[in-house]
């Protein structure tokens, strides 16, 4: 009795967890990949990087500048105070504004094309990704949980774009400022140079550690978060049930679980952060303390003048930004090490459903449908096939119904049809055509399925039932939905087929998403349209009219109908009794009743004539009662 | 319905629970006595266990068993992989209408309440699982009280009593006899021999009234 | 294939006439007014009951900040009193390297109790706040329940707290920014009142730019944000629906439409990149012509001996921290919009009646009642003006079955 989800569902987040175990060379080899990516744009790569430079460069003559402007004001460099002196010191200043105003020019062009190149390569990704999820086959989806796509499309596809900006450059940025200014520094005096120096390693080593931790809490946290937000969204989902059950103080002891423990964890972070910057802080000042007492030795002994002195404490105080930055910049590599390696392995995956090489479109001519002892299995689905042995044929005007208790396989053999998956062994032709060597376009232009819990779109009606046809007229979208018998509802309705389906069709009724669906596959004009256990939420009367309007469509099309229903398919040309995945009896309505099987086991159970026999009040007897349905059409 | 439960306030008149107006009495102790079950069974994220136990924290498994197989749940229950103990899906996404529902009725014999209030649900469940539900209904309504919306012909033959609404009036009320004796609405539905008198749509009832009226 | 004669000819070139990705939802208002008393009062109820940690921080921070003006000042003394030929003094060092190290003691102290007390407040209004709302949320009338999207409601919860959050942590911050950029102003005045006037002239100028800059600046990061959205509600809902994309072959059609979402996303980045990074050629050419300023004049003046050089030293110290505190701020102001807006949603849900309550004296349904259910002249509807039912009066004894039917009841 077990009515799984198709395939099995997917455990949210475990679909790519075996990545986060990949080794360091998949790891390298990602971020070359990225780096060839964003090598796609030459240009702007080049601009930035150079830009990059020398910005970098430029603002290293900062503090040489300002060094040597104190000594000018000291009279030092200049022969003797006066104008020339005054003049030095316009010198000075000139060139400092000019440098500023340059370095701010090349940096505005680093960062506006450094984010440009990760923006253009996000896009390109996002188009990629987007592609590549809307061929992946059905299997892949339900393997797959679509949280997990999300995560992937979102935010993993943002790990991988920011690389640029936030790694690459960054690099080329410290590289620049550590080592030519190190170089700087050292060479002016040892001493002085490698103190000024002496907190860069502990500060990017702490940085480091610390981003990386945060990184792994970060995931924790957000696990924990999602544990609460997933409380709170099914508290007001279901709120009818938790008033019904007065189970507001339970459900208040379940959020304040959850809560805490996100809170907890949360406080050890801003501990982890803060005490990182404090520390950060602290050694970058004390640094700066041991320059001062050492290099204002050197003043007093008069090996170094003053300017000197401050050119070394300007240029600390312009490495400490870019010095605790680095930790970012590991996280930076550490994120797209792993977000690409996820993200590459869905763009790399290979598609099982796709057109064979030479793939021609079909071609309806009589419309015969044919399944070949066809047999299925879904995988992982175990050693029992889902189905074994199927074989039917059927012409075109008529209508094959197939019934049988729940997991015997019917709505298998519905998506077997248009591809969704393909026959493990056996073969279905459409005219002698195996479906496999047929351009999937092509098949499944002409194979309509209506399911019982399709998705809808939140956009209009109208846009809904021309879902498979974009350019039609509405004359055409009108005639489908009357066929389905919605096209009363809509033009009650305020706003007509422009009407806004709410989310996922939430303001539609079960019936009405029903009859929608079957106007949206209608469009198509199918060979053969499928109707899977989708009339559920029918009223059968309903039911009948659109059987009826449907009619002369029926002549043109094999028309299969799935249902546990009977009155849904008693009127089959044949009907098939499907059960463990085989066929087990199969002929007219009237032939299986004769056989006295399993088929008419089920008549049994929900249509026999009523025959008065006297019900005790009270009692109610195992079997339901009812009479014929045939009133109507 | 949902006034029982005093999910809403009536505009006039008075609903009354155990001789008490509904107003007069705290809510939960309302919701302790009266079981509600609704007709789209809502099930949390968690084990089978919990969302049969839901908030009776105090209640053993055994009693959760009990209740399951009473109802007809244990045996697909057991089937699942790690059985109670399996883990549902967001709403209960991994189970099938049918088995939520007997789910429901579980949670409902559990929280084990003298009054019974209960939806019947209207979407078409495959005819093993409703003979499943129809027994269970039984079970779930013994010796209890039970005001059931009832929409599936074996039910409404069942009760004690039925009331028959047209129009948000009372037409007729008595039991299924006495109803067929009148040969009024009920009878006339009763006789348009549908599994559920929700497949009768609107216009089959006038066009029957018409015809009705002609004979 | 059926023939319908006359529309089976449809123009399949050109843009499909009925096709759409993505839903277009009203997009909630992002920016509020910056200030608006009722929010703050009702915000601050929930912040009240840590309010003396919140005096800590800002003490903390208050300190903190004075420690980031004393730094050069200490290096102007060292070097004025220490270093300078014909005043060198070796015990001035020392004192002067000692008030360096208490200094930075200090400093660390505090910036460590600040951050770690704001931070951790934070996080526990915010899970304050996400519990009253919630819990409110479990006594509210279910008519309001009906009619309001979980969705909408979980954005409440998460994406507005969550505003809040980033508002509350930063806020403090800018107690000490405004602090800050008064004390080096102060400062500046105080070591050489024309030197520091010269240059804080320039301060003017990037509040004038900022102010043409900010609302069009604006514009464009909302539009930047609105457009990833958009794109993003796309591809949410190209992988939600995949299926029924794969069935219907809308495969083609929906990536050229999702390309144009995307495109529009790339071009308002890119866009809203220009707006953002425009200001940094600014700021540093106003910085570089304050320092220039502090050269030539204050270099001459060092020269004509009318200022000490530690002070010029200092001033060029304080120069390079001046634009930090601004440009935070200016980030401050839109990060308080944003804050208003949400918590002007946060009241909302906190304000929705309760309409269903334990009147006074209510009695708890004992156990050994009797099992009744009543129904006297009961009138009610969902909505005013349609009953549901009209004066309905029944009975259902204690341990009877009673089934309600008839055609569409609810």
């Amino acid at each position: 009795m077990n009515t799984q989800a198709i395939g099995g569902a997917p455990e949210r987040g475990k679909s790519f967890a075996h990545v986060a175990e990949a080794s360091w060379g998949k790891g390298l080899s990602t971020l070359l990949r990225i780096v060839r990516m964003t090598l796609r744009h030459p240009w702007q790569v080049g601009i930035t990087i150079v830009s990059t430079f020398i910005a970098a460069t430029l603002q290293l003559f900062i503090p040489r500048l300002l060094g040597r402007a104190i000594d000018q004001a000291q009279g030092v460099m200049a022969a003797g105070a006066g104008t020339a002196a005054e003049q030095a010191l316009w010198n000075t200043a000139l060139t400092l504004l000019v440098v500023s105003i340059l370095r701010g020019l090349f940096t505005m062009a680093q960062n506006y094309y450094g984010e440009a190149v990760g923006h253009r390569t996000g896009y390109e990704l996002r188009l990629a990704f987007y592609e590549k999820i809307q061929r992946l086959s059905f299997a892949y989806h339900d393997r797959v949980h679509t949280g997990d796509l999300i995560t992937l499309g979102l935010l993993d596809l943002d790990g991988v774009r920011m690389f640029f900006s936030t790694g690459i450059l960054r690099v080329v940025l410290l590289g620049v400022l550590i080592g030519v200014g190190a170089y700087l520094l050292i060479s002016t005096d040892l001493v002085l140079g490698l103190l000024s120096l002496s907190f860069v390693p502990f500060v990017a080593w702490r940085s480091s550690v610390t981003q990386l931790k945060l990184r792994s809490t970060w995931l924790t946290l957000q696990e924990r978060l999602s544990v609460l937000s997933r409380v709170m969204d099914e508290n007001l989902g279901g709120i009818r049930v938790v008033r019904a059950f007065a189970a507001q103080r339970h459900e208040l002891e379940k959020f304040d679980r959850a809560k805490l423990s996100a809170l907890e964890l949360a406080n050890q972070r801003v501990d982890i952060r803060v005490s990182n910057t404090s520390a950060m802080n602290f050694s970058f000042l004390a640094a700066m303390g041991l320059v001062l007492w050492f290099g204002g030795q050197k003043v007093i002994a008069d090996q170094i003048s003053v300017g000197t002195l401050a050119q070394f404490l300007t240029f600390m105080t312009i490495l400490q930004m870019p010095v605790r930055q680095l930790g970012l910049m590991v996280n930076s590599f550490a994120r797209a090490s792993t977000c690409g390696t996820r993200l590459f392995e869905l763009l790399d995956a290979e598609l099982d459903i796709e057109d064979a090489p030479g793939a021609r479109d079909l071609v309806v001519t009589d419309g015969v449908l044919r399944f070949d002892n066809v047999g299925f299995r879904y995988e992982g689905a175990g050693d029992r096939p889902t189905l074994s042995g199927i074989s039917f044929e059927a012409r075109s005007g008529e209508t094959v119904g197939i019934v049988g208790p729940p997991g015997s396989g019917k709505s298998t053999i519905a998506h077997l049809i248009p591809r969704f998956y393909d026959v493990t062994s056996g073969a279905i032709t459409i005219d002698g055509q195996d479906i496999r060597e047929v351009t999937l376009k092509s098949l499944r232009k002409a194979v309509g399925v209506v399911q019982q819990d399709a998705f809808l779109f939140t956009t209009s009606i109208e846009n809904n039932i021309a879902y498979g046809n974009p350019w039609a007229r509405e004359t055409r979208i009108g005639q489908a939905a009357e066929y389905a018998q919605l096209h009363n509802y809509i033009i009650g309705l305020p706003a007509g087929y422009t009407t806004v389906v709410g989310e996922r069709g939430a303001s539609l009724s079960g019936g009405q998403r029903q009859r929608l669906t079957i106007a949206r596959s209608l469009m198509l004009r199918p060979s053969v349209l499928v109707f899977d256990d989708s009339t559920a939420a029918i009223d059968a009367g309903t039911e009948q009219r659109i059987r009826a309007a449907m009619k002369r469509f029926a002549k043109d099309r094999v028309t299969l109908i799935i249902s546990h229903r009977l009155s849904s398919l008693m009127h089959a040309d044949q009907i098939l009794f499907v059960e463990n995945g085989r066929i087990v009896e199969r002929g007219t309505h009237e032939e299986l009743l004769a056989l006295s099987g399993r088929y008419r086991a089920l008549y049994d159970l929900q249509l026999r004539p009523d025959d008065d026999r006297p019900v005790a009040a009270g009692a109610i007897s195992g079997k339901v009662e009812t009479g014929f349905p045939g009133k109507s059409a | 319905m949902a006034l029982v439960h005093r999910f809403y306030d009536v505009w006039s008149g008075e609903v009354l629970v155990g001789g008490h107006d509904v107003r007069d009495l705290t809510q939960d102790s309302l919701g302790d006595q009266v079981a509600m079950v609704l007709q789209e069974p809502f099930l949390f994220s968690g084990s089978v266990l919990e969302n049969i136990r839901y908030h009776k924290t105090s209640a053993s498994r055994e009693k959760v068993v009990r209740a399951a197989q009473a109802v007809g749940a244990h045996d697909f229950i057991e089937n699942l992989p790690d059985g109670y103990d399996t883990e549902l899906e967001q709403r209960g996404g991994n189970l099938s209408l049918g088995q939520r529902q007997l789910i429901s009725f579980a949670r409902a014999l559990v929280a084990d309440a003298k009054i019974l209030v209960l939806d019947e649900a209207t979407a078409s469940i495959d005819s093993y699982t409703e003979m499943l539900i129809q027994k269970a209904l039984i079970t779930l309504l013994e010796g209890r009280t039970g005001l059931v919306i009832a929409h599936r012909l074996a039910t409404i033959r069942g009760a004690d009593r039925i009331i028959v609404l047209q129009n948000g009036e009372i037409v007729e009320c008595g039991n299924h006899e006495q109803l067929m004796a009148r040969k009024g609405l009920y009878a006339r539905l009763y006789n348009m021999n549908y599994a559920s008198f929700d497949d009768i749509s609107e216009g089959e009832l006038e066009l029957d009234a018409a015809v009705g009226k002609a004979t | 294939m059926s023939t319908q004669s006359d529309d089976d000819k449809e123009d399949t070139s050109g843009r499909p006439t009925k096709a759409v990705v993505g839903s277009h939802r009203d997009e909630e208002e992002v920016f509020g007014k910056a200030y608006d008393p009722r929010i703050i009062r009702r915000i601050w109820s929930f912040v009240k009951p840590y309010q003396s940690r919140i005096f800590i921080s800002v003490a903390a921070v208050l300190v903190f900040t004075l420690t980031q003006l004393a730094i050069p000042l200490v290096i102007r003394y060292a070097i004025d009193h220490g270093m300078t030929k014909g005043r060198l003094d070796q015990s001035v060092m020392i004192a002067a390297i000692g008030a360096f190290s208490a200094i930075i003691l200090i400093n660390y102290a505090a910036s460590y109790v600040q951050e770690s007390v704001v931070g951790k407040v934070a996080e526990n209004v915010l899970s304050d706040l996400r519990r009253a709302m919630f819990s409110h949320l479990q006594r509210v009338s279910l008519s309001f329940m009906d009619k309001t999207e979980v969705g909408r409601l979980m954005s409440r919860l998460q994406g507005d707290v969550n505003s809040m959050q980033e508002f509350l942590e930063t806020s403090v911050m800018s107690v000490g920014d405004i602090v800050l950029l008064f004390g080096i102003v102060s400062v500046l005045l105080w070591l050489d009142f024309r030197l520091g006037l010269l240059t804080l002239s320039t301060m003017p100028v990037l509040f004038i730019v900022r102010l043409f800059w900010l609302p069009r600046a604006k514009v464009a990061f909302m539009a930047a944000h609105e457009t990833n959205s958009i794109a993003n509600g796309a591809l949410a809902e190209g992988i939600h629906g995949v299926r029924t994309v794969q069935s219907l072959e809308r495969q083609h059609v929906n990536f050229d439409l999702y390309d144009e979402k995307v495109l529009a996303n790339l071009n308002a980045h890119l866009t809203s990149a220009k707006y953002a990074q425009v200001m940094v050629p600014i700021v540093d050419t106003l910085t570089g012509i304050a320092m220039a300023t502090v050269i030539v004049v204050g270099g001459s003046m060092v020269l004509s001996h009318s200022l000490d050089i530690g002070v010029m030293v200092a001033f060029l110290f304080y120069i390079q921290r001046f634009f930090d505190p601004i440009r935070s701020l200016t980030m401050q102001y839109s990060v308080m919009q944003r804050a208003m807006a949400s918590g002007q949603r946060i009241s909302e849900v906190l304000d929705v009646p309760v309409d269903v309550s334990d009147r006074q004296g209510a009695v708890a349904l004992s156990r050994d009642m009797d099992g009744s259910v009543e129904f006297r002249n009961v009138t009610f509807g969902y909505r005013p003006n349609q009953p549901v039912l009209k004066n309905i009066s029944f009975r259902v004894n204690p341990g009877e079955t009673v089934a309600l039917v008839g055609p569409w009841i609810g």
